[in-house]
């Protein structure tokens, strides 16, 4: 083991993440002290396959990062937020925003009289759909699903509390004495340590396997080994996704180069990685059962996989017969 | 360990507030203290430049971490000062109708949590060395990725020199490319390993490019790729995007024309020689025919403070 390199990694994704953590925990902070009770109730449609359809956009208006997504999340739950609409907005997110739209586009551009001149708005295009697509599937299961299977009990009682006051009614005082600020910022405080611990478990991991065994020549060579293959190697690409934890609005950048991998392998790379890292399982972890985080992971992996395979037909018309 | 989870959802509202008494208050200032000493590891890489080892220059990354570092001492100091004023969770319990339930995790659990906040980010801040190891460079320099050609969607300077040209796609030529990359006075074009590793992705790059003298200051490393008593060596660069752990490993290789002159691996070497593209790696890769090659420091990252 090389701790040196761990440490490298360590701190560069503290003094990138960090922010984005905190940013979650602020914006939760203020959700918990001044929305009201089931203010988003009157938000989002009546409707739940309509309320969910919606929430599925909602990162284009409130464009929200991986990192800084899962504190607001809780929140909004505790503020009546339906599990269902929060998880689609949550996995949707950190893909249907403006800036990972932006860099996804920038990322794949290419050079006037290229053969694929559509390529950046196919793959951001892409992205997009295959992102929102995916999201609302999961958010439609999790409309015919308990709560109480999925949430912690303490964000599941903080939630359950919060309905049971009366409409006009919030647990927080009406007087502006300046309680409403202590407590916003006690509360982003907590949350800032709830989900910086399980930030710094998924970093510490991620760090470990990209500097000790991803980067070994021989794994590089069987990742690669496999890339042409049509049906693995969006499965390895997602892998990858998964183990190097990437932010959701690079993350192009560092795929896009790449001249083995097919770009519905690269597909599955973007979409799969800023709706389930390393990280984000023990992110995720603050506010799901550890039942329902792994149903997440395997529900999003099959989705993912799937739907880049039918993608192939778009991205890459030349069909690769698996080896 | 979640700080939201109570082995005891079923006490009362007083024996709950009772039971966190003492140690709640504690803990409520040691985590003001954690997010204090969070806040000095970002405004410190950031306001001693060390941030550029970690973050890229580019984009406004530094300034997220300043910004996020100071919010981190303002947030733990509004906390402490406020932490007698409106004690518990900063609301009215008095008030009608307000019968929820603070719950906290045993202290046991609570420690665990700070101390996986404080003990890896401390070892990280006062350990982590301001580059990657050689052996990892070493090997992430003769890596697939790194080897690889690169498509035309690699990032870099192709796009930005079809960005600055007027004319038609076809017609983009030396002259285009000299308006984004000016030569020196000595004729040569300065460009990173990643330029010009990316120039090997765009065909009408490659034909105006060939053949031109261009100088690059880089690692240099063996060639694991060639056989054994090649005239080759690799020039290579951990290409950052945002942070680190994103760094891109680029190289390609360079040619002498007689034996490679004594070196030292991993060393930095200002390259200068002919530039050509050739069929390897699966596409079009670049390759300096080197005529000098001479021995430098590791350029100074941009290590300005904000």
């Amino acid at each position: 083991m090389t701790y040196p390199d761990i440490l490298h990694m360590v701190l560069s994704l503290v003094l990138e993440g960090a922010p984005f953590i905190l940013l979650g925990a602020l914006i939760s902070g203020l959700i918990d002290a001044y929305l009201p009770s089931k203010a988003m109730d009157r938000l989002l449609p009546k409707n739940a396959i309509a309320a969910v359809l919606v929430a599925g956009l909602m990162g284009a208006i409130f464009p929200v990062c991986e990192c800084a997504i899962v504190p607001v999340i809780r929140r909004l739950v505790a503020k009546g937020l339906p599990v269902a609409c929060a998880m689609t907005y949550m996995l949707s997110a950190p893909i249907i925003n403006p800036i990972v739209a932006l860099s996804t586009f920038s990322a794949f551009s290419v050079p006037p009289g290229h053969p694929d001149p559509s390529q950046p708005w196919m793959m951001m295009g892409s992205r997009l759909l295959l992102g929102y697509l995916i999201a609302i599937i999961i958010g439609l299961v999790m409309t015919r699903i308990a709560p109480e299977k999925i949430l912690r009990p303490g964000v599941l009682k903080e939630a359950e509390d919060n309905r049971a006051l009366p409409a006009t009614k919030s647990i927080e005082s009406p007087a502006n004495d300046g309680r409403k600020l202590v407590q916003a910022m006690r509360t982003a405080q907590k949350d800032f340590v709830d989900v910086g611990m399980y930030f710094i478990i998924g970093v510490l991991i991620a760090s470990i396997f990209k500097t000790q065994i991803v980067f070994r020549p021989a794994m590089q060579e069987s990742l690669y080994g496999i890339a042409s293959n049509a049906w693995l190697a969006p499965l390895i690409l997602m892998v990858l996704a998964f183990v190097l934890a990437l932010c959701s609005t690079t993350d192009a950048f560092v795929i896009a180069a790449d001249s083995l991998f097919t770009k519905s392998a690269k597909l599955a790379f973007l979409v799969f990685g800023p709706m389930m890292d390393m990280k984000l399982i023990f992110l995720y972890s603050t506010i799901l059962q550890r039942r329902a985080v792994l149903m997440l992971v395997v529900a999003l992996s099959l989705l993912t996989w799937l739907f880049c395979q039918g993608w192939q037909q778009i991205l890459d018309p030349v069909p690769v017969l698996p080896k | 360990m979640n700080a939201s989870d109570s082995p005891s959802a079923e006490s009362s509202p007083a024996e709950t507030h009772e039971h966190s008494g003492q140690s709640q208050k504690l803990f409520f200032i040691l985590e003001a203290l954690i997010l204090i000493v969070w806040g000095a590891v970002l405004t410190y890489y950031v306001t001693t430049g060390k941030v550029s080892a970690f973050l890229s220059t580019t984009g406004i990354f530094r300034e997220q971490a300043l910004i996020g570092g100071l919010v981190l001492f303002v947030l733990a100091a509004f906390n402490l000062a406020m932490r007698r004023r409106f004690p518990g969770c900063g609301h009215d319990h008095s008030e009608a109708g307000h019968e929820h339930q603070h719950e906290e995790a045993p202290p046991m659990s609570r420690a665990i949590s700070l101390g996986i906040l404080l003990v890896p980010v401390a070892l990280a801040a006062t350990l982590a060395p301001s580059d990657w190891t050689e052996a990892y460079q070493r090997v992430q320099a003769n890596s697939l990725v790194a080897t690889n050609a690169p498509t035309a969607a690699a990032a870099g300077i192709v796009t930005q020199a079809r960005g600055s040209s007027t004319s038609s796609p076809v017609g983009f030529t030396l002259e285009d490319f000299k308006k984004y990359c000016p030569p020196t006075p000595e004729g040569f074009f300065r460009l990173s390993v990643s330029d010009l590793w990316s120039l090997a992705g765009d065909p009408d790059v490659r034909k105006i490019l060939v053949g031109q003298t261009v100088q690059t200051t880089a690692q240099v490393v063996e060639d694991t790729l060639s056989k054994k008593g090649s005239n080759r060596l690799r020039v290579f660069e951990l290409q950052m995007t945002c942070c680190a752990a994103d760094a891109r490993p680029v190289s390609f290789p360079i040619e002498f024309s007689g034996p490679i002159p004594d070196h030292r691996d991993m060393g930095w070497y200002t390259v200068t020689g002919t530039v050509d593209f050739i069929d390897e790696r699966g596409g079009k890769i670049t390759v300096i025919k080197v005529t000098d090659l001479a021995p430098t420091t590791k350029p100074s990252p941009n290590r300005q403070a904000l």
